[in-house]
């Protein structure tokens, strides 16, 4: 690898909340198309982080830069708008209603000619995009017109990330994916991170597992009581070296 | 490409049709109740297929099914309204008050409609943006209104109603259908397409469906609220106005009860008590099948004290048969 672009960079962020010291100058930095795992037990600041650059928090002090450009959020939507798309653990989905739906939330297509005057939705052509966007990714849904509550968690994993995906996001968080799943299930959602490789996207994954960090991410950056602990690149799963090594930062 | 294309095939859908689906869906299932209820109530009732029958039974429901429209809007959108009623009342008492005053019939139907509105607003903004509870919000709503109307109308039924205004609601102007029924099929009808088609009509499903993700995808939630709100008061002043132009008077005691009796239809109609799934055409099919059951303990010479007991009925089969289609799904 010859240099890669970071994508995000953030330098010396601090955050406090009253009295707490949350974040006390943390950099980051995430490398373009790189699957990024972000470490720490609870209380280290990792949410805070990720907060700070997905818009919902404003750093006390520090600087990020997107893309080399910098940049200060002041909402979520200025950081969507940037190409920073965060992926809940409730994952904001809407139960009743289909995939493409739930793809074009809040932007649908309206269609041409006499629909247009009416303001009348491309039914057709979302479920067609929508159809796209997901069948690239490595889950398979059953059904495209399916009201998303019948899917399964690694299935609507998939639809939330087929939103960043189709909308072109550059950076996708996301927190705790494999939380509330099954064996399987998790295989899948992993397998699912990393098409999203192949996407040109870079990925942030917050894990406390690291047996899955260890078999989606390329690098993990450890967290510890508001500062970054250190930095461990990875090598596939059956690196035990790197392994041994976020263990015992994270002690 | 190829990956997504073999992937595209497995995916089994390829705009093929869900018949299943269609089979259990719930307008299809009223629509097929209707349809043996009528043809239960031919056998039952000599007097059931009769002309004049009929239009009793299409005029008569008429009110109910437009209320029914906003009520659908509400409850799709995840809240509930039980001021309609009042609303209905207090549009009708407003519409006798303005032609008391001597003002012609567009602007007394403008009163009425602005009745609406103002209920609406209050509705929506308590809700939406003071963030109580709807329930509890349109109960104190439905009270006030009501007592709104005692005062307004002094406790009498008003009836200097001029005859051109009744004309409008008892006529026959198009192919000799009842003008009632012309504009309760195209209420029906536009809402409808409107839910199903449009941009914004279509948000309130996804308010239904989630608060927290319709705000993440950038709908500006409150508003819809509130608008919800405003359109589910309007239709009921509408209500209110034809209820004025049939009966050629404004009782106080208007449309008592109503509010429970429309949620009943609408439920019955596949509507959600908890927001995100009904449709219009759902609702208003609602609205037919109990219109039809009450009228079949009427021409059987039924006290109509059983009408309680058979829309209860109603709605608890239909609730349970939903839980029964739904067993085994994830929820």
């Amino acid at each position: 690898m010859t240099a890669p672009n970071k994508v995000v960079e953030m330098t010396g962020i601090e955050k406090r909340f009253g009295p707490v010291e949350v974040l006390r100058g943390v950099d980051f930095e995430l490398y373009e198309n790189e699957v990024l795992a972000l470490l720490g037990d609870n209380g280290a600041g990792k949410s805070t982080l990720i907060k700070t650059l997905s818009g919902y928090y404003q750093p006390d002090a520090g600087q990020i830069r997107i893309g080399g450009q910098a940049v200060s959020f002041g909402t979520p939507h200025e950081a969507r708008d940037h190409g920073i798309e965060t992926i809940y653990q409730d994952l904001a989905l809407f139960d009743n209603l289909d995939v493409a739906a739930n793809v074009f939330a809040g932007k649908e297509k309206v269609g041409g000619g006499w629909r247009k005057m009416l303001g009348f939705v491309d039914r057709k052509a979302m479920r067609n995009e929508a159809r796209e966007a997901v069948s690239q990714m490595a889950i398979n849904i059953p059904r495209i017109d399916q009201e998303v509550s019948a899917f399964s968690g690694g299935q609507r994993q998939c639809v939330a990330i087929a939103k960043s995906v189709m909308w072109g996001r550059k950076v996708v968080i996301m927190d705790e994916p494999t939380a509330a799943l099954g064996v399987r299930e998790t295989g899948k959602v992993l397998d699912l991170i990393r098409t999203l490789k192949s996407h040109n996207l870079s990925v942030i994954v917050i894990m406390h597992n690291i047996e899955h960090v260890m078999e989606v991410a390329e690098r993990a950056i450890v967290m510890r009581s508001g500062s970054r602990r250190g930095t461990v690149n990875l090598n596939g799963p059956q690196d035990r070296e790197s392994h041994d090594e976020i263990v015992k930062m994270l002690m | 490409m190829t990956l997504s294309q073999t992937n595209t095939d497995r995916l089994g859908d390829a705009g093929g049709f869900d018949f299943k689906r269609l089979l259990l869906s719930r307008e299809l299932i009223v629509g097929v109740m209707i349809l043996i209820t009528a043809i239960a109530a031919t056998m039952l009732s000599p007097y059931f297929l009769t002309a004049a029958n009929i239009k009793n039974v299409v005029i008569g429901m008429s009110i109910e099914m437009i209320v029914a429209i906003g009520l659908t809007v509400v409850l799709l959108s995840g809240g509930i309204d039980l001021s309609v009623g009042s609303v209905v009342a207090l549009s009708a008492v407003v519409i006798a008050l303005a032609f008391n005053a001597g003002l012609s019939i567009p602007i007394a139907i403008a009163a009425g409609l602005c009745a609406g509105v103002v209920v609406g607003v209050v509705n929506g903004y308590l809700i939406a943006y003071v963030g109580l509870n709807p329930l509890i919000t349109t109960l104190g709503t439905m009270t006030i209104f009501r007592s709104a109307v005692y005062i307004l109308s002094g406790g009498y039924a008003m009836s200097s109603i001029p005859g051109s205004f009744k004309a409008l609601a008892n006529g026959d102007l198009l192919f000799g259908l009842p003008n009632l029924v012309v504009l309760v099929v195209v209420l029906v009808v536009l809402f409808h397409m409107a839910m199903w088609q449009n941009v914004w009509f279509r948000k309130f499903a996804f308010l239904g469906g989630s608060e927290m993700a319709a705000l993440r995808a950038g709908i500006n939630v409150k508003r819809l609220k509130l608008m919800g709100y405003v359109i589910c008061s309007v239709l009921a002043a509408l209500g209110g106005v034809v209820v004025v132009a049939r009966l050629g008077s404004a009782f106080p005691n208007t449309a008592t009860g109503m509010e429970l009796r429309v949620i009943t239809a609408v439920i019955v109609g596949g509507c959600s008590i908890y927001g995100g799934r009904g449709t219009v055409l759902g609702a208003a099919l609602g609205v037919l099948f109990l219109a039809l059951v009450n009228n079949i303990l009427v021409l059987n010479a039924v006290s109509v004290y059983w009408q309680g007991v058979a829309s209860g009925c109603v709605l608890i089969l239909a609730v349970l048969s939903d839980a029964i289609i739904n067993r085994g799904k994830r929820s």
